[in-house]
């Protein structure tokens, strides 16, 4: 029967009855409600079974231990508030909120494992966005459109480059969604293949000279499984030594270029494994329950070597053997799946700019590799077999353009060694698009700034340098030739120049060269397009180490070497 | 700030915890201590709409000492007319302002200089503690006692655990709880467990099917089949959403030591639309009964007119009060209509005698209505809503394509684990084992939270997708 009144029951106050005596007002206090109420009987206890109870304070634990190993992040809001003033209630929970989702969360780690297991568990392809394929590897699919729009973009670097002189070569990477449909589920949408095809194709229109390496590193799923890393999106080592393989014969059939195929047999290299040792990018995201863990992979010659390496942007150099100057070991020692990209095991990773030597390749000829992370596995082939590589970044490259780099710099050849998933215009941007004609030729320039028998005199000061004084224009190329550099006092390993903005105290572009220096050293640089007082200056020593030393110059000579 | 977030769940939750379970036992500063924590939760939304509530709690304080010194009935009754128009008001300006100046606008032209276009951000739970506000005092008129005690009514308007999804909790469930009440080692743990179903529900199962949705309802070419997949998913989404927040509430409320009333009942499972709504947001639908339904006449009136305009009054407003919406207006009135329908025929007394194979059809018309009437309340407009519906029914396009296996194959776990949950199968089950089975059945249950638990959380951690489909209420 339907219930007419309230659901609810609560004993009623009566309104005094019209019969009695009409009394004055009152002011109506009702007694306390623990009075009136003491007849509504409590809510019964509900009984929770001793397991049951364990499990509700295991969680409680859980929170709490939670709560008191992430309070530091509140000193780390309050810190990100400061340093942005920001003193408002609005910005404390929008930076509070913010640090509570960033990866400084405790535990962050071992969350993301157990969400990769929770993926795996629930038969989900799908963990933070990283697709599994079929065969257990890790990719993300490429929804992105057309890439004609690059392929010219590229076609009028290389057309660029060509008119400048250098050989221009287009070397596209694989990637695991080369074999496309065979490795996803029905369902899967990824447009990599059809937007490397049209590269390819437009490239080819353009007459642009191609190298594709799909052809042989992912013609088949098990081709996949062997190349590739599961859970990072690079090729191993093993798909770089085939790579590597291919540009050898491609640049050996170079007409007049007179290039040898030295190391492509793989008796000249060793393949180190360590087992189950990282997670690549992209297993980063799932963690390491949803699908595995990887082996990492380096190769070593078996033959001898003697290899540098600078580092422009960081001042530093390496030098040695192949280990010394292609490998960072402290990613093949430190164990560590989240905190540690082991992948760059090789050249410690991408940077900007690298200049590569090796006094003992038998090819005598200067290549410059325009080149996103794909080519750091394969480099160190290359290193073996050539003299001379100045290896550009673009995605970090800042000092100039890439057309202007190889315009200061020249080369025999240029390869251009990109894979799909860096098709982004960040990557175009900073190739410049300069008139390679006009840039064919270096003037012979004029002096800005000459000095003979120069001498850096020892300092207590860890950055005593000689500042070269001139008048150096914003956008203008200037060729610095330093001939004569020898040792007076100390022992310095290498020496560092730099344009320098005293302003703002930053190193805008540097160079390093290491000790003994024989014959002339040269640095060709872009003067910067900097505000304030812009100065360049040579270090007797290292950055930072340059105390007591004291060098000799015989001269310094700085030609305007603008176009 | 949202229960299912980490800035609760390792923040405020363990501090607002350990300060209530200080040694002292002192009720004032318990009351205190969560008023205070109350108020924090609600500014960490936006702060400056604590004033709104702050209003609210002031205001309705006031009025219901002011019926509760009165005897004359007639100033009762004008003083509660203030009251409901101050809180219907608040709710006008903050809720409904935008859309009346828009259908204004939209249906006068030649008023857009005069009308201006307002746009008014809501704040979050206002029709939560408003109509809990409204309650007491129409409570209060009716003659329970008012509080005195402005601390303790505070307490009972912004009471964390309820205060921004619910359930709409009447004053007389909790005040002898405000003013008495203690957290037992049962009721704790009762709590935790409760809250962790409610966290695992709405992370894992609602946030879940929330993707599948906002794919099929974003997306413009979707086949038949993606259609019903995204209708299928929200019908999911909403009820382990919101039945996940009350699950929430009422744990965080027993671990505080109250007992709020239930909130949902398998819903799916009803064989009627009148059954339904006795299943869904129960609390919303008790209160529009006992405020709105019963003062109208109910269904005791004369003449089946009243009737209908009493059940159409109740589910007008029963759709508006989700949100300032024609969605919502119209999604109230489908459910009017078919609650009419269902009385005049009396099917819901009827039905219990029919054979089985109509109770089964009548029962899937229901689910039918339901998921048709989610179709409207998810969508953007009416125009949107019919347009997914008659993609739903094959009015156009096809009926297959690769989302609809992306979605069923990739989520399958997801998909029984939904079924599985819609419907009161564990208790069906433990109902019939033998009683030390059943319990030890039921400890695994429990047990098993804490890893669903950590995978709910993990979750929140590596996702930034975290619904609040509440900010329309």
């Amino acid at each position: 029967m339907e219930r007419h009144g309230p659901s609810y029951q609560y004993p009623i106050r009566r309104k005094p009855s019209s019969l009695q005596p009409v009394l004055p007002k009152k002011r109506y206090v009702p007694p306390l409600e623990t009075d009136i109420f003491t007849e509504v009987p409590p809510k019964p206890d509900i009984e929770v079974s001793k397991p049951s109870r364990i499990a509700a304070y295991i969680t409680y634990v859980i929170i709490a231990v939670m709560c008191v190993f992430n309070l530091p992040l509140l000193h780390k809001a309050a810190k990100t508030m400061a340093e942005n003033e920001l003193y408002s209630l609005s910005s404390f929970i929008e930076t509070v909120t913010a640090t509570y989702k960033s990866d400084s969360l405790f535990g962050k780690n071992l969350f993301v494992s157990i969400n990769g297991g929770l993926m795996n568990i629930s038969g989900r392809k799908v963990c933070n966005n990283v697709h599994k394929l079929r065969n257990g590897m890790l990719t993300e699919f490429s929804r992105a459109g057309d890439s004609s729009g690059y392929a010219e973009k590229i076609a009028g670097f290389g057309h660029a480059v060509e008119k400048m002189g250098p050989r221009f070569l287009f070397v596209q990477a694989p990637n695991k969604m080369d074999i496309n449909r065979e490795l996803m589920m029905e369902y899967d949408s990824d447009n990599t293949k059809s937007r490397v095809d049209t590269m390819l194709s437009t490239l080819e229109k353009e007459n642009i000279n191609c190298l594709d390496l799909r052809k042989y590193i992912c013609v088949t799923p098990s081709d996949v499984t062997e190349n590739f890393y599961a859970t990072d999106h690079h090729w191993n080592p093993k798909g770089a030594f085939i790579g590597y393989r291919q540009v050898m014969k491609k640049l050996a059939e170079e007409p007049g270029f007179g290039i040898t195929e030295n190391y492509t047999d793989e008796k000249f290299w060793k393949l180190n494994i360590k087992k189950n040792f990282f997670l690549g990018s992209q297993g980063k995201r799932t963690g390491p329950l949803f699908a595995g863990v990887d082996d990492l992979m380096w190769y070593t010659p078996t033959f001898e070597t003697k290899m540098e390496r600078t580092v422009p942007d960081k001042k530093d150099w390496f030098a040695g053997d192949y280990s010394d100057a292609c490998l960072d070991m402290k990613y093949a020692e430190t164990f560590d799946y989240f905190g540690m990209a082991n992948d760059c095991v090789y050249y410690g990773g991408n940077h900007p700019l690298m200049v590569l030597k090796n006094s003992m390749a038998p090819n005598h000829n200067k290549l410059i590799i325009i080149k996103d992370s794909y080519a750091n596995s394969m480099m160190p082939f290359l290193h073996a077999e050539f003299t001379d590589i100045e290896v550009v970044d673009p995605r970090y490259y800042k000092w100039s353009t890439v057309l202007e780099y190889i315009y200061m710099h020249r080369s025999d050849m240029v390869i251009f060694l990109q894979n799909p998933s860096t098709y982004s215009p960040e990557f175009y941007d900073a190739l410049g698009e300069e008139d390679g004609e006009k840039l064919r030729k270096k003037p012979k320039g004029r002096n800005v700034f000459s000095k003979q028998n120069l001498t850096i005199k020892p300092s207590e000061s860890k950055y005593s340098s000689y500042q070269c004084e001139a008048k150096y224009k914003k956008n203008h190329f200037y060729e610095i030739t330093i001939n004569g550099l020898t040792v007076r006092e100390g022992s310095p390993e290498a020496v560092v120049m730099e344009i320098y903005n005293k302003s703002s105290n930053k190193t805008c572009c540097a160079q390093i060269w290491k000790l003994p220096a024989a014959g002339e050293l040269k640095w060709m640089v872009k003067w910067p397009d900097e505000k304030g007082d812009v100065r360049l200056r040579l270090f007797a020593g290292e950055d930072g180490k340059t105390q007591g030393n004291s060098l000799n110059l015989k001269s310094v000579v700085i030609r305007d070497i603008t176009p | 700030m949202l229960f299912s977030s980490l800035e609760f769940l390792f923040l405020f939750l363990p501090i607002v915890l350990a300060g209530y379970f200080l040694p002292s036992q002192d009720i004032t500063f318990r009351n205190s201590w969560l008023f205070a924590a109350s108020l924090f939760f609600y500014t960490w939304g936006e702060p400056k709409f604590i004033l709104i509530m702050i209003f609210s709690i002031i205001s309705n304080y006031a009025f219901a000492l002011m019926i509760d010194a009165q005897y004359d009935p007639a100033a009762k009754k004008r003083i509660l007319t203030l009251d409901v128009a101050v809180n219907i008001g608040m709710m006008f300006i903050f809720k409904y302002l935008n859309f009346t100046t828009n259908v204004i606008r939209g249906a006068f032209p030649f008023l857009k200089n005069t009308v201006p276009q307002t746009s008014i951000v809501l704040p979050i739970g206002i029709s939560f503690f408003t109509f809990q506000a409204m309650s007491y005092v129409i409570d209060v008129y009716r003659g329970l006692p008012a509080q005195r005690n402005m601390l303790k009514f505070g307490l009972y308007v912004s009471l964390f655990p309820q205060l921004v999804a619910g359930p709409i909790v009447r004053y007389t469930t909790v005040m002898n709880e405000i003013s008495r009440r203690t957290t037992t080692r049962n009721n704790f743990c009762h709590g935790i467990l409760r809250f962790m179903i409610g966290v695992n529900k709405k992370i894992l199962l609602a946030n879940t099917f929330s993707e599948i949705a906002t794919e099929s309802f974003g997306g413009k070419d979707i086949s038949t089949g993606f259609a019903w997949i995204g209708a299928l998913a929200y019908t999911f989404q909403i009820f382990f959403d919101f039945s996940g927040y009350s699950d929430m509430a009422i744990g965080l409320g027993e671990i505080f030591g109250f007992h709020f009333d239930e909130n949902f009942d398998y819903p799916y499972i009803s064989l009627t639309i009148t059954e339904f709504w006795r299943r869904w947001h129960i609390s919303l639908g008790t209160w529009f009964k006992d405020y709105v339904y019963f003062p109208l006449g109910g269904s005791r009136v004369k003449g089946t007119r009243k009737l209908i305009r009493n059940l159409m009054v109740v589910w007008c407003l029963t759709g508006i009060w989700h949100g300032a919406n024609w969605t919502f207006i119209m999604w109230g009135l489908l459910y009017g209509v078919i609650i009419i329908i269902e009385k005049l025929l009396g099917i819901p007394k009827k039905i219990v005698k029919w054979p089985f194979i109509f109770q089964l059809l009548y029962r899937i018309f229901t689910l039918l209505c339901v998921i048709a009437g989610w179709v409207l309340f998810n969508s953007q407009d009416i125009g949107s809503a019919l347009i997914h519906l008659q993609k739903m029914f094959m009015l156009n396009g096809t009926w297959v394509d690769p989302d609809v296996v992306r979605t069923v194959y990739e989520y399958r776990t997801f998909w029984i684990a939904a079924l599985f949950m819609s419907v009161p199968i564990l208790e069906w089950i433990g109902e019939r084992l033998p009683k030390h089975i059943a319990e030890a059945k039921e400890t695994l249950q429990n047990i098993l939270l804490i890893p669903l638990f950590l995978a709910s959380i993990s979750c929140l951690v590596i996702s930034s997708h975290n619904p609040f489909i509440y900010f329309n209420f």
